[in-house]
């Protein structure tokens, strides 16, 4: 692994869990009676940028290494299912996270004054972040069996 | 200082920060609710001690998961399927959980509580304890046993203070 997919890999990890951790502070935040609007954005975008980080340099790993040089050996080997299940789930279930966290985002900006008078809607975007931070933790564990795997 | 050390140091941090947080915060709360109702400065008080059971859990992911990477890039990653390390993830994600649930109000006090300070001293132990022979089945089961054994003390420690909740 040379130098340049060795931080791909670390910026795509570390990315991912800044990302978790905002969307777990905003999925907090709404479960909050007073939801701190001016922060919970900030925090809704910066854990949109973490992601969108995530995402490219993810790509670029996969595109760049694990494609040609980790796949092949995880798919001869027993625990294949590392990459036939969780690399293929991982792959699809990656494209939601931005566009879910650019949805978070979308309704602190701009349904501000309706979520704060709303406690459904405020739940609503409290379970929004709750499902951006569940299949993040799906991910992250789908990322931790196929690397385990990539003996 | 080379990139174990360092990840070394801050998981220790975060763990200390996070079981001293959770037992500070059940101290501070039984304290506070002992004649029933909690005053601005006892509030305060565990406002502040929920603030660095944060910031303990924040440095736990980060270093946890620096040490994941860590194990993929030395090609040590036969220790990703450990029994043990899969545990303490999900002990972690229980506390996780717990915290929503608790600000929720979906889970009984005495529960939430319980869940809270065994999953971290469990967070604890499990970082200390070294050898494989540990399984993911009975270091869960000893995990709800412990959760039981710990809402029992708690409440044995309430009525001992009389508490009025």
């Amino acid at each position: 692994m040379n130098e340049i997919v060795r931080n791909a890999l670390i910026i795509h990890v570390f990315a991912g869990v800044f990302g978790m951790i905002s969307y777990y502070t905003v999925c907090m935040g709404f479960l909050k009676k007073m939801p701190h609007f001016r922060f919970l954005a900030w925090e809704s975008a910066f854990g949109l940028a973490s992601f969108i980080i995530s995402w490219i340099f993810g790509g670029y790993y996969y595109i760049f290494y694990y494609g040609g040089i980790v796949k092949p050996f995880i798919l001869a080997d027993e625990r294949s299912f590392a990459h036939t299940i969780f690399m293929e789930a991982k792959e699809h279930i990656f494209l939601f996270i931005p566009i879910l966290s650019a949805v978070v985002l979308l309704m602190i900006l701009l349904g501000k004054e309706e979520i704060a008078k709303n406690k459904d809607m405020r739940y609503g975007v409290a379970s929004i972040a709750g499902l951006i931070v569940f299949l993040s933790v799906v991910l992250a564990l789908s990322g931790m069996l196929i690397s385990g795997a990539a003996r | 200082m080379d990139i174990k050390t360092t990840l070394i140091i801050v998981h220790i941090i975060g763990t200390v920060l996070g079981v001293g947080g959770a037992t500070f915060a059940e101290i501070f709360f039984l304290k506070a609710i002992k004649d029933g109702h909690i005053e601005p400065l006892e509030a305060d008080y565990l406002k502040t001690t929920y603030k660095v059971l944060r910031i303990g859990m924040i440095l736990l992911v980060l270093s946890g998961f620096g040490f994941l990477l860590f194990y993929r890039l030395t090609g040590r990653t036969e220790l990703l399927y450990s029994e043990k390390l899969w545990a303490k993830l999900t002990i972690v994600g229980l506390i996780l959980i717990n915290a929503i649930l608790f600000e929720l109000r979906k889970i009984p006090a005495w529960l939430g509580s319980a869940v809270s300070l065994t999953s971290w001293y469990a967070a604890l132990i499990l970082g200390i304890v070294r050898g494989g022979s540990l399984s993911y089945a009975k270091i869960m089961y000893t995990y709800i046993i412990a959760v039981l054994i710990v809402a029992v003390i708690l409440e044995v420690v309430k009525k001992s203070m009389h508490v009025k909740l």
